[in-house]
């Protein structure tokens, strides 16, 4: 058991030095590149005029989660109010059917020798 | 080595929690200075911590078996006693540890708040409840204890009265828990019943060994109380599985936990359905564990614990992963986390398997109480600062607390399995028992999948709190303040540490106190010695 905790130490010690290996490379590709665009590299055109910044810009937040907000928000949704009604008597009810269940099972299965 | 005030040091830290818990209102009617209440608390929880220090110190370095303290001199099964060894030592340095941090916190969170010397009464009531639970030796005093505990926290998730949401919390949760101790206590009516006693180590005596106690008597016959004891486990199992919120009694926690304020959300969801575990596993692997007779109705036990650990792990983490509010958030991944410990549990009680699973369950117990403890405090910091619970309300809070976020971060990505964080640890020590039990397929692809689902839930908070840009003006919020922000980087801390340094702490703390959990023998003897002075053999 010694022995896996630290294999698992050991790799992720490795693949924490490859992260750091990594960053830093990247650290370094920002230092090379130009910080503050000039000139035209600022403006944007669409459709042969010029584009609003804000327009053209896509919220990162839709970038990353909207499919699953979109995808599943009324899966999430019934199953957030489905499954959680907050109401005691909802649950009880299974609560005193497994009780029953398992003293059933736990006193036949004891039995007397 | 000679221990000053030893053995009473182990039985001081319940009794000084209530004495210190009731105290307080005699003191905030002579000083009616908040400031005072506020290091009255603190200093009182530390002492206790201090207290638990030593026990834990005394237990792991010092004394090879189980201390046992007679109150008033009555010696056991007439008397109560506490019985500690390495297992309970152990969880009553957590407790202590944890409840000592939470009321640091306490101090700068509950500003706003009115009556905080009722706040900190509770909380030392609550704090005692729990070292009573752990320490006892008595099934009767555990219910005493277990009401203390349970009175306790009812207030405590009611303290903010003005708001219908805690009301409701509290009332509920007051239903629930009332009716799990009342079947705990029909369940102490059974066990008084089969065996005639209501010390533990004389009822593990009269199961498993040939120990004879005096006053009670030798063992009776297995046809007195086998069936006896199949509805004591049934109804102990039961009622403790509703205060742990082992599914399907899982459903109270989700509205109970967040309700409550931030800091106590942490001892309940790190603390208190631990201290329901330790219960299990005092009872079915130390006092039945040798029960031969018994062993058909632990096996059964086995494959219950198995299936609902399973069911609470998929609930939760299915549930976690669809919150909006960050406290319900983190309440499911405790339902999720307590599928897991029962998962080991169910796994240690098969019968031909090794430790692993138990090692798995009580290593676990103790990273959740610590990584769990952790997400509310910073839970509570961001609550604290925004003044809202939505994940959309706390978007981009992270940019101006970064501490805090930091050390959120740590916390939800140790509770979600990244190697090497704590968690991590213990979910592998999981996954290497049901290995050797054979049981691949199923029970790993539920540990891997609710780990998943976990982590897709506790990243949707990171991502919230750093990446999202905020909907309303946020600049004027400001990091935690010192005393709220150092518990919270001390248990981010130690949910680095305790991974890093996983082999060594199992080695020396969790699997030693595993193997005192599973020592029938030892436990029974050192009751057994104090119960010899009713035969006239002097002090021991």
């Amino acid at each position: 058991m010694m022995q896996l905790l630290i294999e698992v130490l050991k790799a992720s010690a490795s693949m924490f030095t490859v992260a750091i290996i990594l960053y830093l490379l990247y650290l370094y590709a920002r230092s090379k590149a130009p910080r503050k665009p000039i000139g035209d590299k600022l403006s944007i055109y669409a459709c042969g005029e010029s584009y609003p910044e804000r327009k053209a810009s896509v919220a990162d937040v839709n970038l990353f989660v909207a499919v699953w907000k979109n995808l599943f928000r009324s899966l999430y949704g019934r199953l957030r109010e489905g499954f959680h009604t907050g109401i005691l008597s909802d649950w009880l009810v299974w609560m005193y059917v497994f009780l029953a269940l398992m003293l059933f099972i736990l006193v036949s299965a004891g039995g007397v020798p | 080595m000679q221990i000053p005030l030893w053995p009473h040091i182990a039985a001081l830290p319940p009794l000084l929690g209530v004495a210190l818990a009731f105290a307080l209102p005699l003191l905030s009617l002579v000083i009616k200075e908040r400031r005072v209440w506020e290091c009255y608390a603190v200093a009182s929880t530390f002492v206790l911590f201090v207290l638990c220090s030593s026990v834990f110190y005394v237990q792991f370095f010092i004394s090879a078996t189980p201390t046992v303290y007679a109150f008033g001199g009555w010696p056991p099964p007439v008397g109560i006693v506490y019985e500690v060894d390495k297992l309970n030592a152990l969880l009553g340095l957590l407790v202590s540890g944890v409840v000592f941090l939470a009321t640091v916190y306490s101090v700068r969170y509950m500003e706003k708040d009115d009556g905080v010397e009722w706040y900190y009464t509770l909380l030392l009531g609550f704090e005692a409840g729990m070292l009573g639970c752990l320490f006892t030796g008595d099934f009767f005093n555990l219910f005493v204890m277990l009401e203390v505990m349970s009175v306790s926290a009812y207030g405590l998730v009611a303290f903010r009265r003005d708001s219908h949401e805690a009301v409701e919390a509290a009332v509920k949760y007051a239903i629930i828990g009332s009716l799990a101790t009342t079947l705990y206590f029909i369940a102490v009516a059974f066990g008084y019943g089969s065996f005639g006693t209501l010390n533990m180590a004389d009822l593990a005596a009269k199961t498993s060994t040939s120990i004879v106690f005096p006053v009670t008597g030798g063992t009776p016959s297995h046809s007195g109380w086998v069936l006896g004891a199949g509805v004591f486990l049934a109804l102990m199992f039961w009622a403790f599985a509703m205060k742990a919120a082992i599914a399907p009694n899982h459903f109270w926690l989700p509205d109970a936990h967040p309700a409550a304020p931030s800091p106590i959300s942490a001892l309940l969801s790190g603390l208190m359905v631990k201290v329901s575990l330790y219960v299990i596993i005092r009872f079915t692997f130390t006092l039945f564990g040798g029960a031969v007779a018994l062993s058909l109705t632990l096996n059964s036990l086995h494959i219950i614990a198995l299936v609902l650990g399973s069911a609470s792990a998929l609930i939760g983490a299915f549930m976690l992963m669809v919150q909006r509010d960050i406290k319900r958030l983190i309440a499911y991944g405790t339902i999720l986390n307590v599928g897991y410990i029962t998962m080991g549990l169910g796994i240690s009680l098969m019968p031909g398997t090794t430790l692993t699973g138990l090692t798995a369950a009580v290593f676990h117990i103790i990273n959740h109480a610590v990584a769990k403890a952790l997400l509310f405090l910073c839970a509570g910091a961001f609550i604290h600062a925004v003044g809202a619970r939505n994940l959309d309300d706390l978007a981009g809070v992270g940019k101006q607390m970064p501490w805090t976020a930091a050390a959120f971060t740590i916390g939800a990505l140790a509770l979600s399995g990244i190697p090497p964080l704590n968690c991590f640890m213990s979910k592998l020590l999981l996954l290497q028992a049901f290995l050797e039990a054979g049981w691949v397929a199923p029970v790993i692809a539920i540990i891997i999948l609710t780990s998943a689902l976990s982590l897709l839930g506790y990243l949707k908070v990171v991502y919230n709190v750093y990446m999202r840009s905020p909907a309303t003006d946020i600049s004027n919020i400001k990091e935690a303040p010192a005393s709220m922000l150092i518990p919270m980087l001390i248990l981010a801390t130690l949910c680095i540490v305790l991974g890093i340094t996983a082999p060594l702490v199992v080695d020396k703390v969790v699997e030693p106190a595993v193997l005192s959990a599973v020592d029938l023998q030892g436990y029974v003897e050192a009751a057994q010695n104090f119960a010899s002075v009713l035969y006239g053999g002097g002090a021991p």
